[in-house]
């Protein structure tokens, strides 16, 4: 588990170089009553972007990946569960991590990937509009190329 | 208590031994629901199912009081049988069976595959609708639900609210004043320890269900929404009565507890068909008022929020199970991740509101029928939607609320006075659930300041639904919970005052056992806890929960966690300086602690009782307080129960002749 915590800070680390700044309050036009994605956003659908924000603390956390919220957030049992999430919060999948779950770390994280928007429903049925693909840990060593 | 036989007991035994002896090669895992001890009220309906595991083609037969009774679906002497059985399974359903007569009835089957054939015995108990103190004076009925509230959360409330001097509470919660308190065992049907699905599903089925199920008997079938149903009160009395149902809650309206009132499914997870059902099975059940969250569900989608999905759905019912419970055709449900929900419902007669300006505009003149999703997920809990009120933000100057891009999310006593306007339309009469969902996931969290403020939210509601009842003569009204949480114990009170508290070094990495953190220091028990004041302000919630001599909360059933005693300033405490960010990955910093939250980093280090890092739920009774109008109906909740008693003893006050 520590292991595995320090091959994510590092990949964290490693790939903090070049992506496009993001952040959740970019996500949404202020202006519209329901949740209308920016033209940020939508710009950055398919890049490379570094976002920081806070590792939720799930009790039925997804595999191979987890929840990126803009606060620390902690989501108790099933079903529900999720709903403790803001509606911002991001789905990160780790690739090199399919079907592990992923340890929680505390405190305020930088992840850096590919941003991908639209419609996606994960293989345990976890739905998300908003995603990132982390880098993998060699991302840095390949010259920076996208996984 | 309800008639709890020996006989029964006896029987179950029986039919338990009659389980374990199949004959050699037969069919494994046969099984027969409902189970054994099982009981309904006379003409409550529920599906009948026999299953078994082995190689077909499969046969099966079933007995009804030693007569012949023929299934609804299940073609014999085929591996397939009914169609929604998974691979090497066979299924048999006699769906939406009631007895009318009172008494005890035993089912009987016979499961055969190639190999050989197993017979199965179900005992169950009809009860008939008279009650012991007569009953039937009532029409309403409010079930208020404080998610995992035990006896201490009331405490806890209570102290908070009003104080206490010379040994004597100063005053007395809503709920406190209700005459008839007794004490609910609240175990399941495959655990002594419930999880709030067929925690709620027991109140208002009068049948037990294994954790994570409501509405219906466990089974092996392809989608959860195909188990064998067992019929909910707001359904019995709709078709009975015509009585209209209510579901009011802080929580998603998908999760375990309002959905146990209306939803048949073995998976409380699959949420995109369960708020379907909510719509494509009202007629059956008369829902007429559903609030709370959940607006995720509801959304197409194609649309931002959205948590629709195919993998959370369901289509293609059985047909015996939609004829034989007198669904419409279109309650046959579709993969329909794209569906408008709010433009369904919107069609079916409801008004939509999402914010509590919208409901508040609607306490005038309530509508005929009321929808109101005031969040993507779950509500916010109360001291956060009141800072939003109060303007007192968080230190950055934002409000969670905001964060959840809900910014004015009604208060439950709010939500609970509109729909009691819209249900007090129908005089034939309603059940109402209203739910307060944060105690329990605050609970859950560890988190007592906020478990204590979603308790007295909760109390607010306790009161409107007593004015009501007061005012509407045949209600009866219980206060309950389905379960315990946390083990949450006051243990007494801050010593020292919350400014040296704040201004304690560091405990978190006082490990040693032979050193004492300060945080430990300053928790007084006994006489040093004297008497916590706090001050509340005109909203009716205290100024501030961080006062000098606050209650101290244990828990019994705890997680990992660093104690502070102050109140989390949940959700920013660190910024998010990408300088820190880096400082803080090279240092390892934040490594891989279990549990930590940002804002309790000082504080002393807890190894909990359980792992997976919160709180649990507890067997714990819990406390029941009922109150009636009209009628002596809350004299039947004096005393201990067990928690399916008080689905019988709700519709006693109700049908009773």
């Amino acid at each position: 588990m520590g292991g595995f915590a320090v091959v994510l800070a590092l990949a964290e680390f490693l790939a903090a170089v070049d992506p496009a700044p993001l952040a959740f309050k970019d996500f949404f036009r202020p202006d519209a009553g329901r949740l209308q994605p920016s033209e940020r956003l939508l710009a950055l659908d398919g890049q490379r972007v570094r976002i920081q924000g806070f590792m939720a603390r799930m009790e039925d956390g997804p595999a191979g990946a987890f929840y990126l919220a803009s606060h620390p957030v902690n989501c108790d049992e099933g079903g529900a569960g999720t709903g403790d999430l803001p509606p911002d919060a991001v789905l990160v999948t780790v690739p090199w991590a399919a079907g592990v779950e992923i340890p929680f770390l505390a405190g305020p994280r930088e992840v850096v990937g590919v941003l991908h928007l639209g419609a996606a429903t994960r293989p345990d049925g976890t739905p998300a509009r908003i995603r990132i693909v982390l880098d993998s840990p060699t991302a840095k060593s390949e010259g920076g190329k996208v996984p | 208590m309800i008639v709890h036989p020996r006989i029964l007991r006896l029987a179950a035994v029986v039919a338990g031994a009659l389980l374990s002896l199949p004959a050699f090669g037969a069919p494994t895992q046969v099984t027969l629901v409902p189970p054994s001890g099982a009981r309904f009220l006379e003409g409550q309906r529920f599906d009948v199912r026999v299953e078994g595991l082995g190689a077909g083609p499969f046969t099966a037969t079933l007995s009804v009081d030693g007569q012949p009774v023929a299934f609804t679906s299940g073609v014999q002497n085929t591996s397939t049988t009914d169609g929604i059985s998974p691979t090497g399974w066979g299924g048999f359903n006699l769906r939406a069976h009631a007895f009318r007569k009172p008494g005890l009835h035993t089912l009987t089957a016979t499961f055969a595959d190639s190999t050989g054939s197993v017979s199965v015995t179900s005992t169950v108990q009809v009860l008939g609708v008279a009650g012991e103190h007569g009953g039937g004076e009532a029409r309403n009925v409010i079930i208020l639900l404080g998610d995992g509230m035990g006896g201490s959360h009331r405490t806890a409330a209570r102290i908070v609210m009003y104080g206490v001097s010379g040994g004597d509470p100063n005053g007395r919660l809503e709920m406190d004043a209700f005459p008839g308190l007794g004490l609910v065992s609240t175990h399941s049907l495959n655990s002594i320890i419930t999880d709030s699905a067929p925690g709620m599903a027991c109140y208002s089925t009068g049948n037990h269900a294994n954790n994570n199920q409501e509405g219906v008997y466990p089974a092996h079938v392809t989608s959860p929404f195909f188990q064998p149903r067992v019929e909910y009160m707001g359904e019995y009395l709709h078709r009975a009565k015509g009585t209209s149902l209510g579901i009011v809650t802080t929580a998603d309206v998908e999760d375990a507890t309002p959905a146990a009132n209306a939803v048949h499914t073995g998976n409380r997870n699959a949420g995109t068909g369960i708020v379907d059902q909510y719509l494509d099975e009202s007629a059956n059940n008369g829902l007429t008022v559903l609030l709370g969250g959940g607006r995720r569900w509801f959304l197409p989608a194609t649309q931002f929020g959205s948590s629709r999905g195919t993998a959370t759905d369901y289509a293609g019912l059985p047909s015996d199970l939609i004829s034989r419970w007198k669904l419409p055709a279109g309650a046959a449900g579709a993969a329909d991740p794209n569906r408008d929900l709010i433009a369904d419902f919107k069609g079916a007669g409801f008004t939509y509101v999402e914010d509590a300006s919208g409901l508040k505009g609607l306490a005038s003149s309530p509508p005929r029928k009321l929808l109101g999703l005031f969040g993507y997920g779950n509500m916010n809990v109360a001291l956060d939607k009141v800072a939003k009120r109060r303007g007192t933000p968080l230190a950055d100057g934002t409000y969670v609320v905001d964060h959840y891009h809900a910014p004015d999310q009604p208060m439950l006593d709010e939500m609970a006075e509109v729909a009691l306007g819209v249900l007090s339309k129908n005089h034939k009469g309603f059940v109402l659930l209203i739910e307060g969902a944060h105690i329990d996931k605050q609970s859950h969290l560890m988190d007592a300041d906020r478990a204590v403020g979603e308790t007295l939210e909760f109390d607010r509601a306790v009161g409107v639904a007593r004015r009501f009842a007061d005012s509407n003569e045949g209600t009866v009204v219980v206060v309950l919970a389905d379960h315990e949480c946390s083990g949450f114990s006051l243990i007494g009170a801050l010593t020292g005052g919350v400014a040296a508290a704040r201004a304690l070094p560091s405990d978190a990495a006082t490990l040693d056992p032979a050193t004492t953190p300060a945080r430990q220091k300053a928790a007084g028990t006994y006489d040093a806890a004297g008497f916590p004041r706090y001050t509340f302000l005109a909203d009716g919630y205290p100024a501030t929960m961080d006062v000098d001599g606050k209650v101290l909360v244990g828990y019994g059933a705890s997680g990992d966690r660093y104690e502070t005693w102050l109140s989390k300033p949940l959700p920013v405490v660190d910024s998010l300086l990408p300088d820190v960010i880096k400082a803080e990955l090279k240092a390892k910093t934040y490594g891989s602690e279990p549990i930590q939250r940002v804002s309790d980093a000082n504080g002393f280090y807890l190894r909990g009782n359980v792992t997976g890092g919160q709180a649990v739920h507890t067997a714990a009774d819990i406390p029941i307080s009922a109150y009636s109008s009209g009628s002596d109906a809350w004299r039947e909740f004096v005393g201990i129960q067990t928690n399916t008693d008080v689905f019988f003893k709700l519709m006693r006050a109700v049908l009773a002749r």
